[in-house]
């Protein structure tokens, strides 16, 4: 008679179990882990470095042009007599942004009182000063320019602001100046064309398909066809966008406007399987029920298999938008990494999307963008989140049980 | 000019809509024969039909305007327009009559905008498949197809008049490095995967699941170039310094980075699908099983699993096929070196990647190196299109099994 192994069988299942236990917080780990690290560098991004200059600006008659160079000038001068240490002119821009000038324009602009008398400015530092203000390591420095810095941060002119601008400016090839306002602002733009032409086509589609059209060999081809277009890898949508929309319709390349065509191609078959799916579960018995009182097919759909339906649908809708909002080959393919500072003004500009300014971040070798690059990237995370937890609303709050 | 058209459009509708309310109401008030369908349907009827002939006709219209007949500036397309929409509107509110059905009328109506609107999407994934079959064959008539796939050297170029130049574009090493990547990527998330959905479906109340479940999804849509950035900037010097510190020669872009991080992103993906599997499996014969009693161990190995294998076989297909395809990873993390190596500690190269190195080029659009990033993604199209079709295939063979 075989023996029963008692404790050989607990023990068998204690250990899957803890494999079950340790997996799933080897994955859970994992992830956030990974979240963890790209946030705290994040975190870094939110601050930026400002330096004080106390200007005596004389009330303008130059052109702009004449005036910036004035204002760079009255900085220099501002500076060493702060600092109390000489530095050349052309050393200037190792301590404060290229953009100085034209933020003490900006700031004239809208506070012209400032005029004629003494004010002090806040302006941007450099990326060299933020490091040796924060980190106070790995910053290779002439002697008298660290000299010059340890002045302004004596006298306590050097200081951490809040980086507003990070939200609101455009790329830049500075990285203190960088912003993702820009690109928030052309992936807005793509998701409303990418959402404005596939919403209503997804909708009429799944409907018609799963309503009108009776089983044949070409509803079951086309049928099929859609399924597998939803599981395609997004870079073969790139080389469509590539072709259809640059090479034969001749469209502006990396604008708004193409990109939200070729997301729209994306996320087409993800709305259409979703809203069969949720039309498919709308019980037969309300369809008869509406029939047997004489309603025709039309106002079966419309009164009330679509709105049964719809909070299955708008959820799959809100997920298809996530999906777009974080798509970034296809973009990448159909020119949007293109450096653009300007803020897109309409779908015809050339524009990029958020996720593909991160990429661009990422891939530059200056150091001060992976921080820029992991703040996008923060956002770009909570964005998702926020739409998610719409997605989820949605289906809880207003999905009718039948 | 568009944008008045279009106001113009939407105040007739309702002109038009309340017009021929009125002109049925007095025409049943002179003949006293009784409407046959509610009184707004004879309004949609006459807006839907005036609408949808009156477009056809202001197509027409706009052909005739491109091609410089009859109407020659944009101020009389607009007229024209304007003409055409007004004209077949009245020419309907004569027609229109009380004892007409208009509800049938309407809804064949509808139904046909409905399906001119849907062959819109019909043609566009069939446009889809045929641009880039098209690209591709005309790519396989420069380069001979058998060279394409069976050639070992992969260095494209633009110089035609070469005469080696059938020999410069091998897909060999590029399929390579896929497949080792997305290797490395299975290897590192199906066992957990699997193991953290059986803890889900086995191991965890309803309560936890019901949380972790959605977090689960969510983190299944970060975007990919999330990852990206992760394996670029962390893991692969990560990994570049624990080799150093042992002794090895490692790339700073080695396959075994780009791996992991693909590994870590299919986590989540195949912990859904593979838990869907596990919980489509019905509790009674779990119970069945307790009550003769086995051990979870034994029920979940001799019970759950092999009920499972098929959807747990097709959960990891589907990640695969989603590896595969992944861009973003192998873009940023991995290098463009062709090498034909399976030491996961070199630098290689894949289909995406290469994809994406071509085409953000400034090249011309009909050059064989362009036209190869058409044949390439026609391979990784085909190559997902089998795995996905052969993946549903298994699932939905098995979801039926315990109905």
């Amino acid at each position: 008679m075989k023996k029963f192994n008692l404790q050989k069988r607990k023990f068998l299942d204690l250990l899957l179990k803890t494999i079950c236990y340790v997996s799933s917080i080897f994955s859970m780990l994992f992830l956030f882990l990974f979240l963890l690290v790209i946030g705290i560098k994040g975190f870094d991004g939110l601050f930026t470095t400002k330096i004080r200059v106390d200007l005596l600006i004389p009330v303008a008659t130059a052109s702009k042009e004449q005036q910036i160079i004035d204002y760079n000038d009255l900085i220099y001068k501002s500076v060493i007599k702060t600092s109390k240490t000489m530095i050349n002119m052309s050393e200037l821009n190792v301590v404060i942004s290229l953009e100085a000038p034209y933020q003490v324009y900006d700031q004239l602009v809208s506070h012209p009182e400032y005029l004629g008398h003494e004010h002090s400015f806040w302006i941007s530092a450099s990326a060299n000063v933020y490091k040796y203000f924060n980190t106070h390591t790995n910053v290779v420095l002439e002697d008298n320019v660290e000299r010059l810095i340890k002045g302004l941060i004596k006298q306590e002119y050097v200081a951490n602001f809040f980086n507003w601008q990070f939200f609101t400016n455009s790329d830049s090839s500075e990285p203190e100046i960088a912003g993702i306002g820009g690109s928030i602002l052309g992936s807005m733009m793509m998701i409303s064309i990418c959402m404005g032409f596939a919403f209503p086509l997804g909708l009429i589609t799944a409907i018609y398909l799963e309503e009108f059209v009776p089983k044949s060999f070409i509803t079951k081809f086309i049928e099929v066809n859609i399924n597998n277009l939803a599981a395609v890898p997004s870079i073969v949508f790139g080389l469509l966008g590539i072709t259809i929309f640059i090479a034969i319709s001749n469209l502006p390349r990396s604008s708004a406007l193409v990109g939200g065509l070729t997301l729209a191609i994306l996320v087409l078959p993800i709305i259409v399987s979703t809203t069969r799916q949720a039309l498919s579960t709308v019980p037969i018995s309300i369809k008869d029920a509406a029939l047997a009182l004489g309603a025709s097919k039309l106002q079966i759909i419309f009164h009330h298999s679509l709105p049964i339906a719809l909070p299955t649908i708008v959820t799959g809708t809100i997920l298809a938008i996530s999906r777009a909002l974080g798509e970034t080959a296809p973009l990448i393919i159909i020119g949007m990494a293109a450096f653009i500072t300007k803020i897109p003004h309409g779908i015809f500009d050339p524009a990029t999307a958020l996720p593909v300014q991160i990429y661009l971040w990422a891939d530059n070798p200056d150091g001060m963008f992976t921080e820029k690059a992991s703040l996008a990237i923060v956002v770009l995370l909570l964005m998702l989140s926020v739409i998610n937890f719409v997605a989820i609303f949605v289906r809880k709050k207003y999905s009718v049980n039948l | 000019m568009l944008l008045s058209f279009a106001i113009f459009l939407i105040i007739y509708a309702y002109v038009v809509y309340y017009l021929s309310r009125f002109v049925v109401v007095s025409r049943f008030k002179k003949s006293k024969i009784h409407l046959v369908a509610q009184l707004k349907y004879y309004g949609y009827f006459v807006l839907t039909f005036s609408y949808t002939i009156s477009f056809f006709v202001f197509l027409a219209s706009l052909l005739l305007h491109k091609f410089n007949l009859l109407i020659q500036t944009s101020a009389q397309l607009f007229a024209a327009g304007v003409l055409e929409f007004i004209f077949i509107s009245l020419v309907l509110m004569c027609l229109v009559k009380p004892k007409i059905d208009v509800r049938n009328y309407f809804e064949l109506n509808v139904k046909f905008i409905m399906l001119c609107i849907s062959s819109i999407s019909f043609l566009v994934t069939i446009l889809i498949i045929s641009s880039i079959v098209f690209e591709t064959y005309k790519f396989f008539s420069i380069i001979s197809i058998v060279d394409f796939f069976t050639g070992i050297n992969w260095s494209p170029q633009d110089d035609i008049s070469d005469p080696d130049i059938g020999k410069k574009f091998g897909i060999v090493p590029l399929l390579a490095g896929t497949f080792l990547i997305t290797m490395i990527a299975l290897i590192v998330a199906t066992p957990i995967g699997i193991f953290s959905a059986l803890f889900l479906s086995e191991y965890v109340g309803s309560k936890t699941r019901f949380v972790l479940k959605p977090i689960i999804e969510m983190l299944s849509g970060i975007p990919t170039v999330v990852y990206g950035y992760f394996a670029a900037l962390y893991m692969g010097p990560f990994i570049r310094g624990m080799g150093e510190s042992w002794g090895l020669n490692v790339s700073s872009e080695s396959a075994l980075a780009a791996g992991v991080v693909m590994g870590i992103m299919i986590i989540p993906y195949i912990i859904s699908l593979a838990d869907d599997m596990l919980k489509s499996i019905p509790t009674s014969i779990r119970d069945a099983s307790f009550a003769l009693g086995a051990t979870k161990f034994e029920t979940i190995t001799k019970i759950v699993i092999p009920a499972a294998k098929p959807g747990l076989i097709g959960a990891v297909m589907l990640a695969f096929s989603r590896a595969i395809g992944e861009t973003m990873i192998v873009t940023m993390a991995s290098g463009l070196m062709a090498n034909l190596t399976v030491n996961p500690l070199n630098s290689v190269t894949t289909v995406t990647a290469q994809i994406v190195s071509i085409l953000t080029g400034d090249q011309e659009f009909n050059s064989v190196k362009t036209l190869v990033a058409f044949a390439l993604a026609f391979t990784l199209f085909c190559l997902t299109l089998v795995l996905n079709l052969l993946a549903h295939n298994v699932m939905t063979k098995y979801k039926g099994q315990f109905r």
